[in-house]
């Protein structure tokens, strides 16, 4: 069972490695020039040179404390919205229509507006990163509470829940992998999301390093940013998985990824 | 029936005897494709050799027989735009900034350089109301710029002699038309563009704080023709006579600086911003193709610097890797321009 698992996540890498290999090859051959296609060795290079410089840690550290500000505003006010109009009909009558609406908005969509309301500092860049954010989580939190089963809350009336118990004891545990999933969804679009507010205009961050980068012909350089914001996604999500999986160790059928 | 084939076949045949130059047909392009900065007022015309060439058809003039046709590009990104469509074989010919070309070339981009261009000063503008007094007050400030361009190599030498490195300020890369706008809504505290600045200072909206106009031309762009490694392998002939028309049209450009300056007005940019720009410089000298030794002392300069700063990452030495003068010194000797521009020293004076 175990040696099961170890080999499905190898397979993981099969693909990479075979991409790794014809991208190799056709740099050696030279069929494309290095500009638009640097060869895996000179991106490792620029790699340890952004990496020693500290070039690097300092823009990652940068883009992330704007993640974790962007996402726990979003993240939080999503969650708030979602259990207010999974909870209250009324607020779901009232906000339902105006939310369902709004997010079929993209959210770059909003970029000239925020940009017009909040210019291009540090609040834009929050704003615009916690707007991705609310909304996988507000709908995620929403269907995980419209979904927890009537027999559970029959109960709780039995028990003569009050309605904050109900909500703490039966509504959210029940919810919780939607919600989970929600969070995950939540996090993954806000790191989108602040690569997209640092190109519009920043002066550090990982975004920044590719744009600046792209106006000095420095192609190697944005394609190693590129590898780092693909991996630091990759990680941020297994790592929000595997808290999942702590918490819902008690449901059978979830299956830690 | 019989007249008709013998019509069509003297016909072919004086078209190969006299219709076409010596070469086969696929040695030459349909189209030379330019690459250029656009201009802030997004008018897709040119100033300068290209405006010339567009107004007096000297393109048409050389190529028509050919049927090669001009296709002029007007790239917002500027002239790091112009690297990138370079590199994708978007283009053959781009004229672009100190910055752009070098940093191009530094990173790998083969291109080689057949004529200088020059000019170009580099304004510092803040909000018409702003706080900011001098050039030092400038540390710490949200500072707009088109990253990658000329005004972006202005800038660090500007800094530095205030005692500034970029690191002292906040850059924040726009194009000069977002730029125009961020300053008129004070978005940004400061920004380096080009002479855009006079017609923001003219419209009330802007102070201009600091100019390279009037100062050392080290301050100004030394930019270059530049045009791909492979298009010159495979049509040297083409590139060949493309120079020759290019500087046919920068002396052209060089002849009188009021009528040149109204030449330049048509891409949207007022006579009086152009007259301060250019105030004080002889038309010769903004104009002059030469690679000569102000050109050459500027670029080592600049490629020194730029290095120092991270912008590129490994030098190299413009006469001996890059520049490719044969086909400006052609040109010159076919138009008999040999001594129309004087050689300029590493200050910007004639040389004796």
């Amino acid at each position: 069972m175990r040696l099961q698992t170890i080999k499905n996540k190898l397979l993981g890498l099969v693909v990479p490695i075979l991409l790794l290999v014809a991208w190799d090859f056709v740099t050696r051959r030279e069929l494309f020039s290095a500009q638009l296609l640097p060869p895996p060795k000179m991106l490792f290079e620029t790699w340890w040179d952004m990496q020693t410089s500290g070039e690097l840690a300092l823009n990652m550290k940068i883009s992330l404390l704007r993640v974790a500000a962007g996402f726990s505003l979003g993240a939080l006010l999503g969650f708030s919205t979602g259990v207010a109009m999974g909870t209250w009909k009324t607020v779901d009558n009232y906000l339902g229509p105006l939310f369902n609406g709004m997010r079929q908005v993209p959210v770059v969509g909003w970029l000239p507006f925020l940009v017009l309301w909040l210019g291009i500092g540090e609040t834009f860049k929050i704003a615009f990163i916690s707007l991705g954010a609310l909304v996988p989580m507000a709908l995620k939190t929403y269907e995980g509470i419209a979904a927890v089963s009537p027999s559970f809350l029959e109960v709780a009336r039995v028990f003569e829940f009050g309605r904050f118990r109900q909500l703490t004891r039966i509504v959210l545990p029940s919810a919780l992998p939607s919600i989970l999933v929600g969070l995950r969804l939540s996090l993954s679009e806000a790191w989108m999301l602040v690569v997209g507010a640092e190109l519009v205009a920043a002066s550090a961050g990982i975004g920044n390093t590719m744009t600046v980068a792209r106006r000095l012909f420095q192609t190697d350089v944005v394609l190693v940013s590129v590898i780092v914001i693909a991996l630091t996604g990759f990680v941020m999500d297994k790592l929000l998985g595997q808290i999942e999986g702590q918490f819902l160790t008690w449901r059978k059928t979830f299956d830690p990824r | 029936m019989k007249n008709t084939v013998i019509a069509l076949i003297l016909a072919a045949l004086t078209l190969a005897l006299f219709g076409t130059t010596p070469g086969l047909a696929a040695d030459k392009p349909q189209v030379i494709r330019f690459g250029q900065p656009s201009s802030s007022y997004g008018k897709p015309l040119s100033s300068g050799p290209m405006g010339e060439i567009q107004v007096k058809d000297l393109f048409d003039e050389e190529f028509k027989r050919d049927g090669i046709k001009l296709e002029v590009n007007y790239i917002k990104a500027a002239g790091p735009g112009v690297n990138e469509a370079l590199s994708n074989n978007a283009l053959d010919f781009g004229s672009i900034g100190d910055l752009p070309a070098v940093a191009g070339f530094a990173g790998g981009l083969k291109t080689r350089a057949v004529a200088a261009t020059r000019g170009g000063n580099t304004y510092v503008a803040v909000p018409i109301d702003s706080p900011i007094k001098t050039l030092k007050d400038l540390k710490g400030k949200k500072i707009g710029i088109s990253l990658g361009t000329y005004m972006h190599a202005a800038a660090l030498k500007i800094l530095q002699d205030n005692g500034l490195t970029p690191k002292d300020v906040t850059f924040l890369n726009m194009d000069n038309s977002t730029l125009s706008t961020a300053l008129a809504t004070k978005q940004v505290e400061a920004g380096f563009l080009g002479s855009d600045a006079l017609t923001l200072r003219t419209r009330g909206v802007a102070r201009v704080l600091y100019t390279t106009q009037g100062k050392s031309v080290y301050y100004q762009n030394a930019g270059a023709l530049i045009v791909r490694e492979s298009f010159v392998k495979k049509y040297p002939d083409i590139t060949r006579r493309f120079v020759k028309v290019w500087v046919k049209a920068t002396a052209l450009h060089s002849q009188n600086k009021l009528a040149s300056q109204k030449l330049d007005t048509r891409v949207g940019t007022p006579l009086t911003t152009i007259k301060e720009d250019q105030a004080g410089q002889p038309i010769h000298y903004v104009n002059s193709p030469k690679f000569d030794e102000q050109w050459l002392s500027h670029d080592r300069r600049s490629i020194a610097l730029f290095k120092t700063h991270g912008l590129i990452r490994r030098t190299f030495d413009p006469e001996r890797d890059w520049i490719d003068r044969s086909f400006l010194n052609a040109a010159l000797k076919d138009l008999k321009l040999e001594k129309f521009w004087p050689d300029y020293d590493a200050n910007g004076n004639p040389k004796k």
